[in-house]
């Protein structure tokens, strides 16, 4: 931890060193601040605390600009504190090449002390070169590195999984595009490799192949095709077993005029385990329909799909409609599937499915700066060879208001009803969610919000949980900057009597804005 | 299970299927169907350096960015990006009145026109993933829905950082990161489109499903292959399965993110596919509900074992019910 947090700064001491030198321009933001945590009950209920840390923390430190002429880069190190941090690096030629790097530092935490936390370190690089218009070539690493306690669920079993964390995974690609005249062809490598300290049985490997060829662009052209395939192998590497999983598919469109879309897709995929000893294929054909209005859209589709492991054979059949409708102070979306499984044989455990949902969204925006909107969602799955069904609704209300010059006001609400009716019994809950914000932009040079999110889940479980906040910053000179914070966190669950959190949270800063020419 | 015959549909696929690619990766690129004449064409007209002259600044607001106008080369066959790639129109837009032939603003163009201005460059997996089942594209959502060109320089050019650009139309999952167990989102730890946008990676050998190849970046220690397998946890299986199974991703008030609670009084889960089998509930301290205990407490590998069919903990596997810790010898 330390050396990062000095790798940190020693990067950044370089850059501010490194700066006159520059040619271009460029700008930056430093923040220093600190956090003042006071807190009471279960430490391990509410999420949002569980990476704020009592004590000095750098808040921000942000360059960006054009070191030399033509070439843009954008470094942002931001919450580093005690025990998480995060930052992203992006440099761009434009035209020419991308590279991106990012890390992630944060921790989970398990009991209600605190005592019991893993710590997770994410790296994240990728690299984009386009030597020339007709060729990209493209590679990607991330790096992820977890280790500390877990507590094994429900506390006390004894699990493969043990009480530790300790295993790096990495994963690793790179890729290349030819395309001219709206034609192309893409190729694709990726290998992962995960390294569990803790538990050599889980260590894995993982390399994919894939390829893709297409002829002209998406709503290019009358008629457009798009070939894809890949090849994977994915290995528990101390037994030597494996699973192989090729995939192929084909998407044709037809637009014989520009409203009217009509496409095919053939989607056909094998898994080959050597554990289960399955090879299961699954073929999909999907014809789909669209017509596009000046103000949305109307579509619908069909889908066959057969699903086969040589012992089990299944099929489903699905519609999918849609209607869209937009202009300038309107806009609306409907839009219904249903997906039935049929069981030929009447061996799956769970045996025929059918599922449905059907979604409604309305936003007017009836003046400026006002916007109200709503929607209804439901949807069902059900099984009923062995009378199993889950079922939810919701309803949903959002309304935000800005007035230029002196800030907004916004808020959502949903309220959420699920039905589970199992094979032993019955589990129903009903949920509502308030969120909402203000924000105050009237007084010079100071900017106030303040919002609340609210929880309150009912009936077989009951539990509250919200979050206060009120925000203020301060431009005290152009690049003098003050901020603070004060959040104010409650949970309670009023079944299981120990879940119970009360956190008052203060964060402060100064930052600075430097300029260089 | 008995095994039934291998359809002829699984025995001949894969040759039949690489005879298909040849023979259309070969129509592909002899196809040449004229364009569409109300597609934008190759912009004949490339003038970005004429509407300069009355746009003033934006240039400016392109600086940088990957549709940056090159100063040295405005127009003229070297320029990458001009003005009228995206922006097209009738030359009496500058020789004559503009306002009565304006030139088309893609952000209020509908999914298909703009789709088929921004494809004139862009073609990858992202963009050809809309032509195959895209929620977007279905819902009318043009590119320059979460996209924007001007006054930008960020990675993937979005109107807004991802939380709020996805959350402002996708409401009621705002509310699903308020629940007490929930992906960091939020927080800033995520954004939407380390689970979402994966779909567009083909790199990823996409079942058709596909969950799982999405939760494995970050959750490899759950995925398989194991060499006992638990059915649900595979989204390739016939019998249907993978993550979702029994998480909720976006947010849940249950540990672990599970659909369904998993602690007294409550053992729900497992009984949304399973019944209480014989055997286990003609015995009152095993069970679901009475007894108090969770099925997981025996079958503790539940997302696949190295030791155990039935996914049991190694202790209980190994040493059976009457050694393992729970039933001392002799009671």
């Amino acid at each position: 931890m330390r050396k990062t947090t000095t790798a940190i700064f020693i990067a950044t001491l370089t850059i501010l060193a490194a700066t006159p030198v520059w040619a271009g321009v460029w700008e930056g933001t430093i923040g220093l601040g600190g956090i003042v945590l006071d807190e009471v009950g279960n430490k391990a209920t509410v999420q949002e605390t569980y990476n704020i840390f009592d004590g000095f923390s750098v808040d921000q430190i942000k360059f960006s600009g054009e070191p030399v002429d033509g070439n843009y880069f954008k470094l942002d190190l931001h919450e580093i504190n005690l025990d998480s941090r995060r930052g992203d690096f992006l440099y761009r030629r434009p035209g020419l090449i991308r590279l991106t790097a990012s890390y992630d530092q944060y921790r989970m935490v398990f009991d209600p002390e605190r005592a019991v936390t893993s710590k997770r370190k994410d790296w994240n690089l990728g690299a984009q070169v386009t030597p020339v218009d007709w060729l990209r070539v493209s590679g990607f690493y991330n790096n992820v590195q977890r280790t500390g306690q877990r507590l094994s669920f429900p506390h006390g079993t004894e699990s493969s999984l043990g009480d530790t964390y300790d295993y790096t995974l990495n994963i690793g690609g790179m890729g290349a595009e030819a395309r001219r005249n709206g034609r192309g062809v893409a190729v694709d490598y990726r290998a992962s490799d995960l390294a569990d300290d803790a538990n050599y049985r889980a260590d894995r490997t993982g390399q994919v192949v894939s390829a893709r060829l297409f002829g002209r662009g998406y709503f290019y052209d009358k008629v457009t095709h798009l070939l894809r395939g890949a090849y994977g192998v994915h290995k528990l590497a101390n037994q030597d077993l494996d699973y192989t999983l090729k995939t192929f598919q084909y998407t044709g469109t037809v637009q014989p005029v520009r409203r009217i879309q009509f496409k095919y897709n053939f989607d056909a995929q094998s898994v080959d385990s050597q554990t289960t000893g399955f090879v299961t294929d699954r073929f999909i054909n999907l014809v789909d329909a669209t017509f596009y209005h000046e103000n949305g859209s109307l579509g619908g589709g069909y889908s066959y799909e057969i699903n086969d492991d040589d012992h089990n054979l299944t099929h489903y059949n699905s519609w999918r409609g849609e209607a869209t409708f937009r202009n300038k102070t309107f806009g609306a979306v409907v839009n219904y599937a249903d997906r039935i499984k049929v069981d030929e044989e009447e061996r799956t455990l769970l045996q025929d499915i059918e599922a449905s949902r059907f979604r409604a969204d309305a936003e007017v925006k009836p003046i400026a700066g006002l916007v109200v909107g709503g929607g209804f969602n439901t949807r069902d799955r059900e099984y009923p060879d062995i009378n199993v069904e889950a079922k939810g609704d919701l309803v949903r209300g959002r309304a935000g208001y800005t007035y230029t010059g002196w800030g907004g006001v916004s808020g959502d609400y949903s309220y959420t009803q699920d039905r589970y009716t199992d094979l032993v019994g019955s589990f129903n809950v009903n949920t509502h969610i308030v969120t909402g914000r203000v924000d105050l932009d009237r007084i010079p040079n100071l900017h106030l919000s303040g919002g609340v999110t609210y929880v309150r889940v009912l009936e077989d479980l009951d539990v509250e949980k919200s979050i206060l906040f009120f925000e203020g910053k301060y431009t005290v000179r152009n690049d003098l900057h003050l901020a603070a914070k004060y959040n104010i966190y409650n949970y309670d669950d009023y079944v299981l009597l120990d879940r119970y959190y009360t956190g008052n949270v203060v964060w402060f800063s100064v930052a600075y804005d430097l300029h260089g020419k | 299970l008995e095994p039934s015959k291998p359809t002829a549909a699984s025995s001949g696929f894969w040759p039949a299927a690489v005879l298909v690619v040849l023979v259309l990766g070969i129509g592909l690129f002899q196809h040449d169907v004229a364009a569409d004449t109300d597609a934008p064409t190759d912009q004949a007209i490339r003038v970005s350096e004429v509407c300069l002259d009355c746009h003033e600044g934006y240039d400016t607001s392109l600086a940088l960015n990957p549709h940056h106008l090159d100063p040295d080369a405005l127009d003229g066959p070297d320029a990458r990006v001009t003005c009228t790639n995206c922006h097209t129109g009738k030359p009496e837009h500058y020789e004559d009145d503009p306002e009565a032939n304006p030139m088309t603003k893609p952000s209020d163009l509908g999914v298909s026109e703009e789709g088929a201005v921004c494809s004139q460059c862009h073609l990858t997996d992202h963009q050809q993933n809309m032509m195959e089942d895209n929620a977007h594209a279905h819902a009318d959502v043009n590119c320059s829905g979460c996209h924007k060109i001007h006054d930008t320089h960020d990675v993937g050019l979005l109107q807004k950082p991802q939380y709020e650009l996805c959350l402002g139309c996708h409401s009621e999952v705002r509310g699903a990161f308020a629940q007490p167990f929930r992906h960091p989102v939020s927080d800033g730890v995520m954004v939407c489109s380390e689970c979402h946008l994966t779909l567009d990676k083909v790199r990823t050998e996409l079942s058709k499903n596909g969950t799982n190849v999405i939760c494995a970046p970050c959750h490899n220690e759950f995925v398989g292959p194991y060499p006992f397998e638990h059915q649900a946890t595979l989204d390739y299986s016939a019998q249907e399965g993978g993550c979702l199974s029994c998480h909720d991703p976006h947010g849940s008030a249950y540990t672990r993110m599970l659909k369904q609670p998993y602690e007294p009084p409550n053992f729900q889960l497992c009984t949304q596919c399973h019944s209480i089998p014989p055997g286990h509930n003609q015995n009152s301290h095993h069970g679901s509900q009475w007894a108090g205990i969770a099925c997981n407490e025996c079958h503790s590998d539940i997302h696949g074992s190295y030791t155990s069919r039935k996914l049991l903990s190694e202790s209980l596997e190994a040493e059976g019910c009457f050694s393992a810790g729970c039933h001392p010898p002799g009671r």
